[in-house]
């Protein structure tokens, strides 16, 4: 079976690294046209180079999705550009961790702000076009600390409701053309993951099934096929990517 | 992506019609040869035609799921004439609707052999090959209807919901053994199954309740059989990816 992208256009947020990073490669491989988006722009601008190596055409986004101006920008210009979007993956997150007594305001605040309404943000510029085309798919990734993950009561929260945006959403677009799924990714072997110290790290594998962390580019090869056309009949459905942790 | 099965064996039941006919077809075009099963032989020679016309090696072998010897006959029958056994897909399913209190112990009996015994059977069957080679791709078909409660065919609906479960509980047993369990939860479906199901005019007032306002062709619930029986999907243990247009979203 062959699940092409081509000529297809995608925004992937939080492309700067990790799961994003893979996304982009994934899609540039598969004949997409992409806009990258990050808050840090020396990590963007080395995605960047490995997309002009691989051939690939993108477009560069620096800011926060947490910011609606830039959100609504980032839709327009990737519109201007390469003259549609039809992916749009919201990726980008962040992790402020604190057992719950200890939490402060500042972090609860900052995770829900690029979590929650940064996800909204970029979901409803995305979701507005998409309904006037009368096509599109939309991919949020959440996580399975949405089941509850001690020390990320925030994080946890934002990605819980990252899963009900996601079945609002596609139950809002279905009618439109538009489908929406989600990637609950579980503990992939990125820069979050390798911050953890090697103790925390092998009881985090410990209980995985599989026995094993997920690579980036095994969530990029599900965010693939759920944007290509082969996937159409799918949506409002969140995909545990977990080498076996949660099974939903 | 190019979903490359080469070299891989599937054993897929049900394979005559539908669901089970439209995947055995896709399974050979991503290069896999395909052992078709199900009761009436006409059908899987008809389907066995058109995969070997796309250069594949098709065996069809009349088989009864409910019967151990006969699932017995088609595992081995695979794993010695195809070269292996890799990927197993369990899709045959009968379904007995109507009112709970019209249910006949007969009727119960029969969807619970099919449905749930059968997947049973054939998992474990083809497990004494996949374990021996330690890989393996079991996608078992269940159903939004396992998922989301409706009236008129609660045997269909009870043996579906076992097969989600069933499907975790295995997964979690094998994934040491590199065999990857998944289930898939497809809604309305264009097959005869469900024109059995919703037969006698129904079908514009369940169009009108499918967000997507159309049902799927099944060769779309194809394209993820091939992808979850594909090493693309490695890390994808246990679930139950539903199919639906939007039909169950909670």
């Amino acid at each position: 079976m062959i699940v092409r992208l081509s000529n297809k256009v995608a925004i992937v947020t939080g492309s700067g690294r990790g799961i994003g990073e893979a996304i982009i490669y994934r899609f540039i491989e598969e004949g997409a046209k992409v806009t990258l988006c990050d808050v840090d722009e020396k990590a963007l601008k080395a995605v960047k180079s490995k997309v002009d190596e691989m051939n690939g055409t993108c477009l560069l986004a620096v800011g926060n999705i947490a910011d609606r101006d830039f959100v609504g920008k980032m839709v327009d210009n990737t519109i201007k550009a390469f003259g549609t979007l039809d992916v749009m993956v919201n990726n980008a997150a962040i992790t402020r961790d604190a057992i719950l007594h200890k939490m402060t305001q500042a972090q609860w605040e900052e995770v829900m702000d690029v979590n929650l309404k940064g996800t909204f943000n970029c979901l409803q510029a995305a979701a507005t076009y998409m309904r006037s085309q009368g096509k599109g798919t939309i991919i949020n990734i959440s996580s399975t600390s949405r089941y509850g993950n001690v020390g990320q009561l925030n994080y946890a929260t934002s990605k819980g409701g990252v899963v009900a945006m996601t079945r609002t959403a596609a139950k809002e677009l279905c009618r439109k053309g538009v489908t929406c799924n989600c990637i609950s990714p579980g503990t992939i072997w990125t820069d979050m993951l390798k911050a953890v110290p090697e103790q925390g790290q092998e009881r985090l594998k410990a209980g995985i099934p599989l026995g094993r962390f997920g690579e980036p580019e095994e969530v990029a090869h599900l965010a693939v096929f759920l944007a290509s056309d082969e996937a159409s009949y799918i949506t409002g459905q969140t995909i545990n990517c977990d080498g076996g942790s949660f099974m939903a | 992506m190019e979903i490359d099965l080469r070299g891989k064996v599937a054993v897929v039941t049900g394979a005559g019609r539908g669901i089970g006919k439209s995947t055995a077809i896709a399974l050979a075009e991503a290069g896999a040869d395909v052992v078709l099963a199900a009761r009436t032989l006409s059908q899987l020679e008809e389907a066995a035609l058109q995969i070997r016309s796309k250069g594949r090696r098709a065996l069809p072998i009349q088989t009864d799921v409910t019967q151990k010897e006969s699932v017995e006959k088609l595992m081995s029958s695979a794993h010695d004439q195809m070269g292996g056994l890799h990927i197993l897909v369990n899709n045959a399913a009968i379904m007995a609707p109507g009112p709970l209190m019209e249910q006949s112990e007969e009727a119960w009996d029969r969807v619970m052999a099919v449905n749930l015994k059968g997947v049973f059977l054939c998992t474990q069957s083809a497990g004494h090959y996949m374990i021996k080679k330690q890989y393996g791709k079991v996608i078992n078909l269940a159903s939004t209807g396992g998922v989301v409660a409706g009236p008129n065919n609660a045997s269909y609906h009870a043996s579906k919901a076992a097969i989600i479960h069933f499907t975790r509980s295995v997964a979690i047993e094998w994934i040491r053994h590199n065999i990857n369990v998944n289930a898939i939860g497809p809604g309305m479906v264009s097959t005869e199954l469900v024109e059995q199901f919703i037969q006698g005019g129904k079908r514009e007032s369940i169009l009108k309740g499918i967000p997507i306002r159309r049902f799927a062709d099944p060769e779309e619930v194809a394209n993820l059989v091939v992808f979850l029986a594909s090493d693309l999907s490695n890390y994808v243990v246990g679930e139950h990816v539903i199919i639906d247009g939007g039909l169950t979203i909670p």
